[in-house]
């Protein structure tokens, strides 16, 4: 009988921390699907928190007449337009999984940022700027 | 019990993780004093946000009106008097709101630039009186104040960040808990910065020649007026910017200190470095940083002590 119980005691603990580790991946998967950054020749232009966002487009310009435009609503981004030759960032869809939306003609890249980026993002950024 | 007590620890901390999660801000932008405002707010607590931001943009709209109709309620003007005076008082009488009449004189304000004659300075500067003030020098600093203690500030946990027209106010510190970072411009090369302040709880503010000029017959006439002149003001500073808890006061004392120059400003400092500490660029580019600011630059730069 004592054994017994010591039995189900361990069965509770461990349907416990079985829940609580994958209420964590499931957590943490969220996070690193919260912010979307958006990138031309390699640089950081703007961040997009999803939580609560209004949907908008964001255009993206080059200097030799490139242009992307970026649709961010609160289920994530999609190349919205592009002058780009191939359009296969237009084709891409949804900005889904881990792989990026590319625009390899015009340099751009739509894709979520991981938590490292993030923190180094909000690091180097700076809020206002005194004129 | 013990796995039991572990297992629920597990989810105490899945549950406080979640809590982190970092919202968009409610922004505004509004075009008042003259100049653009934007209105950043994180957090407001026990208030919504974006009835908070509606709130700051009706009280900086209405503070201009009466300010332009020389309506302001008495204790408005009560409280810009009194920091002015304060500004006067610590920059040797350089920051001076009776200043008005001899800063319309060169057209700053109205647009209507112009180089007005020695003599008609001289006259404007003996007739000056207090009935003919501007707190246009110091309305944005107080503007600033106004929005945190009426609205956005009072409450730890609060987060949120103003820029009036240069006159940052930062309330509380990023939603994080790390400080605001703001950019300094470099008053040579206006197209970037030179570097960026740490800032809590705090206001700060630029003066510089380079925001508002004109130029006649190849001169450049800049809208910092020196009152022992009436000419721009020439003491070899290109920008002061002045952080302090007031942002009427530092609004004052960045114009106050540009007039007098670098030595001058920071014996001042040295007198009163409880009250403010400043970032001053030379106009040979020269960067001199007061040690309790926390700034940082890829230059080079003087701390003073």
């Amino acid at each position: 009988m004592k054994k017994r119980k010591h039995t189900l005691e361990i069965i509770i603990a461990a349907v416990f921390l079985i829940s609580s580790a994958t209420a964590l991946v499931i957590h943490l998967n969220r996070e690193s699907r919260g912010v979307i950054g958006v990138y031309r020749d390699g640089v950081l232009l703007s961040t997009f928190t999803l939580d609560g966002i209004e949907p908008l487009d964001y255009e993206v310009v080059g200097e030799n007449g490139e242009m992307n435009l970026v649709h961010i609503d609160s289920d994530g981004a999609r190349m919205l337009l592009a002058n780009c030759p191939d359009k296969l960032c237009v084709l891409h869809g949804k900005l889904a999984g881990n792989e990026p939306i590319i625009c390899l003609p015009n340099r751009v890249v739509v894709k979520w940022l991981s938590a490292a980026e993030l923190s180094a993002e909000t690091a180097s950024r700076t809020d206002a700027t005194l004129p | 019990m013990k796995r039991l007590l572990t297992a629920l620890l597990c989810i105490l901390l899945l549950a406080s993780c979640s809590a982190n999660n970092a919202k968009n801000p409610v922004t505004r932008e509004f075009f008042a004093m003259d100049t653009v405002m934007t209105l950043t707010i994180y957090s407001v607590r026990g208030a919504d946000r974006a009835q908070a931001a509606d709130e700051v943009v009706a009280l900086v709209e209405q503070l201009a009106e009466d300010i332009l109709d020389k309506n302001a309620t008495t204790a408005d003007e009560e409280e810009m008097m009194r920091w002015a005076t304060e500004a006067y008082n610590l920059t040797d009488g350089m920051f001076d709101v009776t200043l008005a009449p001899v800063i319309r004189a060169w057209g700053f304000g109205t647009g209507e630039y112009r180089v007005p004659a020695a003599d008609e300075l001289q006259a404007l500067l003996a007739s000056r009186n207090k009935d003919d003030i501007d707190y246009g020098g110091i309305a944005k600093g107080y503007a600033s104040d106004l929005a945190s203690s009426r609205v956005l500030g009072g409450q730890s946990g609060n987060s949120s960040i103003a820029d009036f027209g240069g006159n940052v106010c930062a309330v509380g510190s990023r939603p994080d808990g790390k400080p605001w970072r703001v950019a300094v411009r470099d008053p040579l090369n206006t197209e970037s910065t030179c570097g960026t302040l740490e800032l809590t709880n705090c206001a700060a503010v630029t003066s510089g020649g380079y925001q508002r000029n004109f130029t006649q017959d190849g001169v450049t006439y800049h809208h910092i007026i020196d009152p022992r002149t009436g000419y721009p003001a020439q003491s070899g500073l290109a920008s002061v910017t002045v952080v302090c808890e007031t942002g009427a006061l530092a609004d004052g004392l960045s114009t106050g200190l540009f007039v007098l120059g670098k030595e001058r400003a920071l014996e001042i400092w040295r007198e009163n470095r409880d009250k403010f500490d400043l970032v001053l660029i030379e106009e040979n580019g020269a960067l001199t940083v007061t040690d309790g600011l926390s700034f940082t630059s890829d230059r080079a730069f003087e701390v003073a002590s």
